[in-house]
């Protein structure tokens, strides 16, 4: 049950006094039930005041770092169920399961190679964002020769994943600074194990048989103190993994205690194109991290594309990329014109271009999502920008005028733009509805 | 050669050269000359010889409304840059240009007077479409309902006014701490409320002592004949050498001129008047200071707008007691100024415990929600469509304009004007009734695309472009048939998807609803002659009960004349500017989904509008 | 320590379409609950797959892409017969060849292209035209006459054609596919539209013109999961089944379509290209897409065993 903003306004001392450095009271109530702000930003809160709204605004999952100062991965804080009802808040962790059954040398090419995995997009670097190494031969030994590996040849943060108390501690011993995620308690071992993540302060997964074993497990930990924790229902098929973190992912925000964690899922398919495909799955549907056990380089791609795509801040105005948009099938002496990338905008210029039955091109220029007139007023649609846009889209190779149409909202801009980019500036209509009466009275080639 | 010593400074290009021959401007019917230099283009020269005209784009040769006949003399044509490829001549009777070495002679036809400067003496015939033409302009303030039928109006109730008046502190407010009832001479003192808009400038004056209003007078802003919107003003100032100087002059003199108006018809000395209060945007107000409204655009924001400095008439320009001081209402944010403010002075709305939609839609279409525990306001850009700007046969509401149209079911147009002449053009209430009237009887679909089978007599197709005639040129005053095209439709559907879904932004940021608002009060000229019924009809204003709308007039003269008389409304102004926060829609995508679902007639969601449901 | 499983009670559901005729029919939609949450709703037929077949063979499509046609890509007839090997539920026949920049076939032509296509299989036909909003409105109401009675689903109408495909919709008995960009409010627009010259709500399956994984595939979904959840809380004029043209958007991606070694860190094309158009597939249809039109049979593939899953 939030809040909304004029409930929390009745709470603030409504003074206007600006010290959350927010304009008025109002305005920093509306931060604060869209969960901009945090309560203690207002100083001059009622003890009451105070006390109401910290327990509305806790969390309804928790915050789970795993990973060194620095390099950690975050997960939790979730808050909604589908990601347009404001956002999907942090990114799950992609992980690469690694079994210490295979040869030392095997385990070390994959490390260093796994590490190493580098996809630009749109100028950001994304690789892989944590190792799971699996105990799955039983030996200590080979467990914490595996660690060993991991630890000299990766900066990645880890998934230490054993069943064995005994086999955890000892490699807890060396990998302990580096805050793994220990994986897992169970309800046979879950004393030993949350034992060890208290000693050493780390997060631990937690795997029950389904729903309700997974509740009361919690409830188990949590009354042994410890809070840093990551669900796993135990289930692995995909139908079950589906409902169990959907299940999961409502209860929280239902504020439902045991479940207010981050969860873990794993997608371990023989096939391995079926094995992306439910990572896939998991990654939209609620996973905080998502273990597989590929390690091609498509796999890892389309997966951190996907992930990319669905955690996207979808309350950030929706833009177009800028480059060339053809209409129809332009040819050498189709007209060119410039809009902003704001999709509103483009949408209505690529419409009423389409109407004209004229063929030509469309280019928006990238002004931050904004619309002609916003962003010619906040400097973000300049001669320069035009000029560059020009410039890098390439559309000197595709038509074999030089003439531009600009917004009419922008005439001004065209004495310098003529100057800076050497083409004939054409002011088109101020709204985008007279695009096709403009062009049929005055495209000329 | 006979030089007008006021010229000189009169010029724009700001660099006469002394050896420079002038050449003289005949300018018909008005006969008024002035003298200019080949550097100078006809609408600087109609601007020194003091004839408005129309120049919606600021003399870029964009707009084409600046069209004069050059009757006799040769011309130079700018070589166009980014000229229109053709100069139509509006009559039938317009002669070919002809070309000769790179310059566009042109020897009696229409020319463009921002792209046209004389190479000779020049006689010119200024066009009745080029000019600014008398506006309907909005001097009162009501408290009253704007229903069907417009003479139900009340007249405008001096009484009502008297009752905001505070006897003990009258005048105090305005002049500042100096006592009147000390003053030992009895001397007069008056006061000047102003409404500084983009379009029209209004002023009241008021007698200080005896706290009463002698008289309101409106004329257009000067400035319109650097443009039509702000935005083209805020260039002018920017991109034009003294740009700000001549802005600044030109809304001055709009001032100026009405003082003398006001003070010559009440036999009043303007050296009497001690003190003005203008409510302006704020864009209108720092022209108004000289002020670089680059503030405006670009980080950091100009702190002028939120608090602009009290200056004496004199620095002013202003023709009144020199030592008189001229406050300006402050606003809240770079595109929320003292007019809005001033509006909810008047109002009233931030002392009540109902919740209120103030609107006030102009240009940019403004609007504050609120009670007396908060205000919140925003800007959406409505575009100036209401206006009848951008529109081929769009006008200001002046005399003549189509204000309402009746189209029958058997697509027969009837429509009245104001002031019951022979049609001119559409002003925007009209414009809305016009928009309704299509609807209603199928001629264009809930997106505006024409619904006619394509050999329909009212139907022509205009550069490729579906126009609907709506009156036939034998029964206009302009002799040529009025019409709409589908994308002007597309225009008007914008600009009121653009209000509603301010309205419903509004209300989403604070999780409220349509059923939420007590009040809706609408201001400015737009809503004088606004028909309701077709207003929600077309899914411009939320379908609410009528009696929850009011119409307030000139809310901004009324702000503005209340902070004058009294130092508890400038208080109170003050309180409000603290209170009220500026939803900036751009941020998030909440205006966008709201605007694109606004787009349909009466709106997608139709649950929103239940009164229409089934009709 | 018992659970207690929140269930959802929607109200609505999402509409039931019947494509095809006889013993080739399938219905698609019907669901009442989101997807693949039968616990909660009915989920009464699964997700389908129409593959796309050209009237004109692809000029630009990747050998990757057109190998597994080898032999029939030049001949829509055969090629449709191959997509039936491949394990297609539907087929998608797209009148590339009608766009007045490319061949301009006449709309008779492409009507009997169609119905040369219908004869030549046994499952249900989609049918869109080129994409040029005034060329379909004059090829798909002859398509639409030349299967009548076929039941077959025609596209793409959109805001500014809808009219002409609607009525030749209505006459000779098929659905229609309405398109619209990106938002929810122009598809229900749209459907509102169409659905005020008197077409059945019923019949309309809805494109949200889609966008492929890394372009823009986030707005789809989430506008698809709008969809769903206005379909479930009871608004009609939004309760269509959805169709996503996952194929043609895929293939133009440069994660499809670069080779081995212009970008050897991407990994193999084979392998990046199919999980590419599968990803997007996998992702709307958790969306809540209907139909989804596919390219590549391998993808076809893996996509319907991964529906196996929820079986």
């Amino acid at each position: 049950m939030a809040l909304t903003g004029l409930e929390i306004f009745k709470q603030l001392p409504q003074t206007n006094c600006k010290d959350c450095a927010f304009p008025t009271c109002l305005a920093f109530a509306v931060a604060l039930a869209s969960g901009k702000v945090t309560p203690e930003k207002c100083p001059h809160l009622s003890a009451s005041a105070r006390a109401m709204l910290t327990t509305a605004f806790a969390p309804p999952m928790a915050l789970i770092k795993i990973g060194p100062p620095g390099q950690e991965l975050v997960i939790g804080n979730e808050t909604v169920l589908f990601r347009h009802e404001k956002r999907f808040e942090h990114a799950p962790g992609l992980a690469v399961l690694i079994k210490d059954n295979l040869p030392v040398a095997e385990i070390t090419t994959k490390i260093s190679y796994l590490s190493s995995v580098v996809f630009k997009r749109l100028g950001e670097n994304y690789g892989l964002d944590l190792l799971a190494l699996e105990n799955c031969s039983g030996e200590p030994a080979n467990f914490k020769k595996m660690v060993a590996v991991a630890i000299e040849k990766s900066n990645l943060p880890l998934i230490l994943m054993s069943e064995n108390p005994e086999a955890m501690a000892a490699v807890l011993s060396m990998a302990a600074q580096r805050k793994p995620l220990i994986y897992s308690a169970q309800s046979t071992n879950y004393q030993e194990m949350t034992g060890l993540a208290q000693k050493y302060n780390l997060p631990l997964a937690v795997k029950g048989k389904g729903l309700d074993e997974l509740a009361a497990l919690v409830e188990k930990i949590t009354a042994l103190g410890h809070e840093q924790l990551v669900l796993d229902t135990g289930a692995r098929e995909t139908s079950q993994v589906l409902f169990e973190q959907t299940q999961l992912r409502r209860l929280a925000l239902n504020r439902f205690k045991p479940f207010g964690y981050p969860t873990i899922a794993f997608a371990l398919d023989k096939d391995p194109i079926q094995s992306v495909v439910k990572a896939g799955v998991f990654l939209i549907k609620y996973a905080g991290i998502v273990v597989l056990t590929s390690d091609h380089p498509a796999d890892l791609l389309s997966l951190i594309t996907l992930r990319l795509n669905i955690y996207s801040d979808p309350q950030k105005p929706m833009a177009v990329e800028s480059k060339i948009y053809p209409v129809g099938n332009p040819g050498k002496d189709a007209p060119v014109v410039i809009t902003t990338n704001f999709s509103l905008t483009y949408y209505c210029v690529a419409n009423d271009f389409e109407a004209s039955r004229i063929p030509g091109y469309i280019i928006p220029v990238d002004t931050d999502g904004a619309s002609v007139l916003t962003s010619w007023a906040a400097g973000k649609l300049t001669a320069e920008k035009i000029s560059e846009a020009l410039q890098n889209s390439g559309i000197a190779e595709r038509v074999t005028h030089r003439k531009v149409i600009i917004p009419g909202g922008v005439a001004m801009l065209s004495k310098r733009l003529t100057g800076l980019s050497g083409w004939e500036v054409l002011v088109g209509p101020r709204e985008s509805s007279g695009i096709p009466s403009f062009l049929k009275r005055e495209w000329v080639p | 050669m006979n030089r007008p010593e006021s010229l000189l400074s009169l010029n724009e290009s700001g660099s006469l050269k002394e050896n420079m021959p002038l050449f003289k401007i005949l300018f018909l019917p008005d006969k008024k000359q002035v003298f200019v230099s080949e550097k100078e283009n006809l609408l600087q020269a109609a601007r020194v010889a003091k004839i408005p005209l129309k120049a919606s784009c600021g003399g870029e040769g964009v707009c084409r409304t600046c069209q004069l006949k050059v009757k006799e003399g040769i011309v130079r044509i700018k070589p166009a840059e980014y000229q229109p490829a053709s100069i139509k001549p509006p009559g039938k009777d317009g002669e070919k240009n002809s070309e000769k070495s790179g310059l566009n002679i042109a020897i009696t036809s229409y020319v463009l007077a921002c792209q046209t400067f004389p190479l000779s003496d020049l006689t010119i015939e200024i066009p009745e479409a080029a000019r600014l033409t008398k506006l309907q302009i909005i001097t009162d303030y009501r408290d009253d309902y704007p229903t069907d039928n417009r003479d139900d109006y009340p007249a405008n109730d001096q009484d009502k006014d008297k009752n905001v008046l505070l006897t003990e502190d009258m005048g105090y407010s305005a002049l500042n701490g100096e006592e009147i009832i000390s003053d030992p001479f009895k001397k007069k003192y008056y006061g000047l409320a102003v409404d500084l808009g983009t379009t029209t400038v209004v002023a009241e004056l008021l007698d200080l002592t005896k706290g009463v209003s002698l008289a309101v007078k409106g004329t257009y802003n000067q400035q319109l004949s650097y443009g039509e919107d702000v935005i083209s003003r805020l260039v002018y100032a920017q991109e034009n050498e003294n740009g700000r100087p001549y802005l600044q002059e030109a809304i001055v003199d709009s001032v100026n001129a009405l003082i003398n108006e006001l003070t010559i018809s009440r036999q009043v000395s303007p050296f009497e008047i001690r003190a003005v209060v203008c409510a302006g945007n704020p864009t209108m107000t720092l022209l108004f200071l000289g002020l670089d409204p680059a503030g405006l655009r670009f980080e950091p924001y100009t702190a002028a707008v939120h608090n602009p400095p009290t200056i004496q008439a004199q620095k002013a320009g202003l023709k009144i007691y020199p030592r008189a001081t001229v406050k300006f209402v402050p606003g809240i944010a770079n595109y929320l100024g003292g007019d809005v403010i001033a509006g909810v002075v008047a109002t009233g709305m931030a002392a009540r415990d109902e919740l209120t939609l103030f609107i006030d839609v102009g240009t940019n279409g403004e609007m504050v929600l609120g009670n007396k525990e908060w205000l919140v306001a925003c800007s959406c850009s409505a575009g100036p469509a209401f206006e009848g700007s951008g529109l081929k046969h769009g006008v200001l509401a002046i005399p003549g304009a189509i204000d309402s149209f009746k189209i029958t079911s058997n697509l027969e147009v009837k429509y009245t004007t104001i002031d019951r002449l022979p049609s001119r053009g559409i002003c925007g209430s009209g414009l809305i009734s016009c928009l309704a009237g299509l609807y209603r009887f199928g001629i264009i679909d809930r997106r505006g695309k024409f619904n006619l089978p394509p050999d329909h007599p009212r139907l022509h197709m205009v550069n490729g472009e579906k126009e609907f005639v709506l009156v036939w040129a034998t029964d206009t005053g302009i002799n040529e048939d009025i019409t709409i095209s589908e994308s002007e439709i597309n225009n008007l559907i914008r600009a009121k998807a653009a209000v509603f879904a301010g309205i419903r932004s509004l209300l989403q940021f604070l999780n409220l609803s349509l059923e939420n608002i007590d009040h809706l009060i609408l201001a400015g000229g737009f809503g004088r002659y606004l028909n309701l019924k077709e207003a929600v009809a077309i899914g411009m204003l939320p379908d609410l009960p009528p009696q929850k709308y009011r119409y307030a007039g000139n809310s901004a003269l009324k702000g503005a004349k209340m902070i004058l008389f009294s130092a508890e409304a400038r208080k109170k102004t003050l309180e409000i500017t603290r209170k009220m926060m500026y939803l900036d829609l751009s941020e998030g995508n909440t205006f966008t989904e709201e605007f694109l679902a606004a787009l349909f007639i009466p709106h997608t969601n139709q649950n929103l509008f239940p009164s229409l449901k089934g009709g | 320590m018992p659970v207690k499983v929140i269930r959802e009670n929607w109200p609505g559901k999402v509409n039931t379409i019947t494509l095809g005729i006889g013993s080739q029919a399938i219905k698609i939609g019907g669901e009442g609950a989101f997807p693949f949450l039968a616990f909660e709703g009915k989920l009464p037929y699964r997700p389908v797959v129409a593959c796309e077949v050209w009237d004109e063979e692809p000029g630009d499509w990747p050998d990757l892409l057109t190998a597994p046609f080898a032999g029939v890509i030049d001949e829509p007839a055969a090629w449709a017969k191959k997509c039936l090997v491949y394990g297609a539920d539907l087929i998608c026949l797209r009148l590339v060849g009608a766009h007045p920049g490319a061949k301009n076939k006449s709309p008779q032509e492409c009507a009997r292209m169609a119905q040369k296509v219908y004869a030549a299989i046994n499952i249900p036909l989609i049918v869109v035209g080129c994409g040029e909003d005034e060329k379909d409105a004059a090829v798909l109401p002859a398509v639409a006459e030349a299967l009548a009675g076929k039941n077959c689903l025609l596209g793409w109408a959109t805001a500014e054609n809808y009219r002409p495909i609607t009525t030749a919709c209505n006459n000779y008995g098929h659905s229609l596919i309405a398109s619209s960009p990106l938002d929810i409010s122009l598809a229900k627009q749209l459907n509102i539209l169409i659905t005020e010259t008197g077409f059945n709500p019923g019949s309309i399956i809805i494109d949200p013109l889609v966008g492929a994984l890394g372009y823009g595939l986030e707005y789809a979904y989430s506008i698809m999961e709008r969809l769903r959840l206005s379909a479930l809380t009871g608004d009609k004029m939004l309760a269509m089944p959805v169709i996503c043209f996952v194929g043609q958007e895929t293939w133009k991606t440069k994660e499809a379509t670069i080779s081995d070694f212009e970008c050897p860190s991407w990994g193999e094309q084979a392998r990046r290209a199919i999980l590419w158009e599968l990803l997007t597939a996998v992702a709307l249809t958790q969306a809540g897409g209907a139909i989804m039109v596919l390219r590549h049979p391998e993808t076809v593939r893996h996509f319907l065993a991964h529906l196996t899953s929820f079986i």
